[in-house]
């Protein structure tokens, strides 16, 4: 089958690569309708999480038609339209039982890699490196899904395809940073990053209740996508003192909650985003956390920072005096996307969200390296790249 | 050194660094019990309850395979979180840097306990052992950080601060 491989770093190609196959009794094989880069493989792309080898297949983000079940599947069959949790969870460990499904002991095959650098292991990912599982990505014309009962999902009729791949990584990972940030009625709301995953997350606020939504970026046609699909005010740090606009915006007091969309190469203005390159550049650090740290600053006291954005080890400078000091909860989540996606998908049935204006540029697979240029290179307005596998 | 290189250096400097007293602690030969030199207890909890992880005092077949090579006890953990399932060797492993050689060529026995461990959980829990390979890739250039990070990968599953 073709695939769209990572080869080295700011390099990929589209591959012909062995099929897939079942490899454990509750495997799926799913033919790839559509798969989106997502802004957290550009980390993978540009050699940040240095945990790729050259040959692997990138993509986490897809839907698709079953063609192969394993003998211990019950939920699925040969025909289902499914979109698939990114992340890797068994379902039955205590973390998957407390419903945070990204932490499953179960789900990573090489658990001592991420146990060195974090401590502990998270679960598996598809396509996001030897580190998250070494799981095959998506981006390909076929794909195995491990614990297909827990991380395969049905896709309601109605729904269509480009609304509902974004039920894979993209909503519900803005679900849990609104969820797990404690985001609840009458709360303001401000996000970093007005990406697929940004966007989301300011969804998710106006879903728990929000009632005001801010969103940072700097990028106009994506503030432009948060104000128009999903209600959000926007700002431009470029343009302005986010700081000072969001005091004015709030009574003086700063958002309730902020919620980190950018990750580990975050733009930003200013001599903190040049001392955070440089010291990314001389591998003094691995990540460059100029929004968390002005999240951090506009939080209100006493509010709460989620951390929704991928880093990937170590940032310097960061405020820990401002969290001591002003009373606040940081917490930070890879996606539980299991516990969120029936919900996603109900929503998008009903037609109360809105995700398909996010796929700016679809493509057949083997436009794939120019797709993932276009992208990091945010060219012709593209928010996200999607691939079409079978053309 | 292209990007992947010097990241590799700097986890090697960072995580790596701290991994490596962590490896260095846990091949010193553990603190004498009753005049004899033991390993350190490894422990998985498992989110079963007791009697579903030892039923009638059986063991898992990873860590019965391992016959008396080891020891093994289980305990409720707190909190409603399942049954600790522990298990040492008996006989210290070599320490220093024997030990440290034996750990890079796969040959250590606690990676084996490490991972009996693992498998032992994985099969209580879900009923069978997660498989990744083989799995589809590209062309694989031959290059020193692929070969490390190949190296790596394959005693990932053995290794690890468990």
């Amino acid at each position: 089958m073709r695939a769209l491989c990572w080869t080295g770093v700011n390099e990929t190609a589209v591959e012909t690569v062995e099929d897939p196959r079942l490899l454990n009794a509750e495997d799926i094989i799913l033919k790839v309708t559509l798969t989106t880069s997502c802004g957290s493989d550009l980390h993978l792309v540009g050699g940040y999480i240095p945990f790729m080898r050259a040959g692997d297949v990138l993509g986490h983000e897809f839907l698709g038609e079953v063609v192969e079940v394993g003998p211990a599947v019950r939920r699925h069959k040969v025909g289902d339209r499914v979109v698939v949790c990114s992340f890797v969870s068994c379902g039955r460990c205590w973390y998957c039982r407390q419903q945070l499904f990204s932490l499953c002991d179960n789900g990573n095959a090489n658990p001592a890699i991420t146990e060195a650098l974090w401590g502990f292991a998270p679960g598996g990912c598809f396509g996001y490196s030897h580190a998250m599982g070494g799981h095959a990505g998506s981006h390909a014309e076929y794909v195995r899904v491990p614990y297909a009962d827990q991380g395969a999902f049905t896709v309601p009729d109605g729904v269509d395809d480009t609304t509902a791949l974004f039920a894979s990584d993209a909503a519900p990972t803005g679900w849990t940073g609104a969820d797990l940030g404690g985001v609840g009625p009458g709360d303001v709301v401000a996000v970093w990053g007005a990406g697929g995953v940004g966007q989301m997350a300011a969804a998710a606020a106006w879903a728990r209740g929000a009632e005001r939504v801010v969103v940072v970026d700097r990028l106009a046609n994506r503030l432009q996508q948060a104000e128009q699909h999903v209600g959000a005010e926007t700002l431009n740090y470029e343009e302005c003192d986010i700081g000072a606009e969001l005091r004015e915006l709030t009574g003086g007091r700063g958002p309730d909650v902020c919620i980190e969309a950018v990750g580990m190469e975050a733009h930003g203005a200013g001599p903190s985003y040049l001392y955070d390159q440089v010291k990314q550049q001389l591998r003094l650090q691995t990540d460059r956390p100029t929004a968390l740290r002005q999240a951090v600053h506009a939080c209100r006291k006493g509010g709460t920072v989620f951390v929704l954005g991928v880093f990937g080890a170590l940032a310097d400078k960061f405020p820990l005096g401002a969290v001591m000091n002003k009373g606040l909860t940081l917490r930070g989540a890879q996606m539980h996307g299991h516990r969120y996606i029936p919900e996603i998908l109900e929503r998008m049935a009903a037609g109360t969200l809105r995700t398909a204006h996010l796929a700016t540029h679809v493509m057949p697979l083997e436009q794939g390296p120019e797709g993932y240029r276009m992208f990091k290179d945010k060219e012709d307005g593209c928010v996200r790249a999607v691939f079409r596998p079978h053309g | 050194m292209g990007r992947v290189g010097s990241g590799l250096v700097v986890a090697g400097v960072t995580a790596g660094g701290m991994a490596l007293r962590r490896v260095l602690r846990a091949v010193a030969p553990g603190p004498a019990h009753g005049g004899l030199s033991r390993e350190r207890w490894l422990v998985v909890t498992v989110a079963l309850p007791l009697e579903e992880v030892a039923p009638q005092g059986r063991w898992p077949e990873p860590l019965a395979a391992l016959g008396d090579r080891v020891e093994v006890r289980v305990r409720p953990a707190p909190g409603d979180k399942g049954t600790e399932l522990a298990a040492r060797l008996r006989e210290a492993t070599p320490g220093g840097l024997p030990g440290a050689a034996a750990r890079w060529t796969g040959e250590d026995p606690q990676q084996e306990l490490r991972s009996a461990l693992r498998r032992s959980k994985q099969l209580l829990e879900v009923g069978e052992v997660l498989e990744v390979e083989p799995a589809p890739h590209g062309h694989r250039t031959a290059t020193p950080g692929g070969a490390l990070l190949e190296k790596v990968t394959r005693l990932a599953g053995r290794e690890g601060r468990l």
